[in-house]
């Protein structure tokens, strides 16, 4: 697992801006993927597939949109400090965790 | 219409105008790359430049496999002269534009060369515009 901006922040290299300062490098999606499978996927219907889910990963709480950036705007406007996960409702890993998308065409999965 | 070039490495190229909190950022070359489920990948010098705030992590699955964390923000995309919301993700990959920033939008696009070299062919995009909810 690579790190992103998350992961530079915590480095130091921007730490003006550090938004998730708190966090070490991989507990955010940890933390988010645990909220979306234990309390999330299992509420969600077929309906939902395609989805986008923003978490915020302090409160549990959490927006979902067929677009991307009403559930990241929304959530935020409830959860102006939170710390946000982000997730496609039904799309996997190969090695079987929930992920926000593919670049490139990659080995893919069903569930 | 919006117009673009085929590179000499023989991938579709398109300028676009981002908007972010720090104002208007000088048009910027992304490649299609219709493998990618998304909006776009940038690389953080110009995510800084257009001063984007508060991220969400994603976990994203690359070519091999490999998954890979990287921050996702929004931004303001000047798309057939009007402006509509997009997902920048921080990579520092080549500049890439994904199927979600053509998604809603019924049309097609035309991809023309003629051959290898330092000739830049035609390439277009053409799309009605849609009824995207991300038009602003």
């Amino acid at each position: 697992m690579i790190s992103g901006r998350v992961g530079q922040y915590l480095q130091g290299d921007m730490e003006d801006s550090m938004p998730y300062g708190d966090y070490e490098p991989g507990e955010i999606s940890a933390r988010g993927e645990a909220i979306y499978l234990e309390r999330i996927f299992p509420t969600l219907g077929p309906e939902e597939s395609g989805k986008h889910v923003s978490i915020d990963i302090e409160s549990g709480d959490y927006e979902l949109d067929v677009e991307q950036p009403y559930a990241m705007l929304r959530l935020r406007e409830r959860r102006p400090e939170g710390v946000f996960y982000g997730v496609r409702v039904g799309c996997w890993s190969p090695d079987g965790h929930p992920v926000s998308g593919f670049i490139g065409l990659g080995p893919r999965v069903a569930r | 219409m919006i117009r673009g070039w085929v590179s000499s490495e023989f991938q579709a190229v398109v300028e676009i105008t981002l908007i972010g909190d720090a104002g208007p950022h000088e048009p910027v070359e992304v490649v299609l790359d219709t493998g990618f489920q998304g909006y776009l990948v940038l690389p953080a010098n110009v995510i800084r430049e257009l001063g984007l705030q508060y991220p969400e992590e994603e976990t994203v699955v690359l070519a091999d496999g490999q998954r890979v964390q990287l921050s996702s923000y929004i931004a303001t995309a000047v798309w057939h002269d009007r402006h509509r919301l997009v997902i920048v993700l921080e990579g520092e990959s080549t500049p890439l534009m994904g199927t979600f920033s053509v998604a809603g939008q019924p049309g097609y696009f035309g991809y023309g060369s003629r051959g290898r070299g330092e000739y830049r062919g035609a390439f277009g995009l053409t799309m009605m515009g849609g009824d995207s909810l991300l038009w602003k």
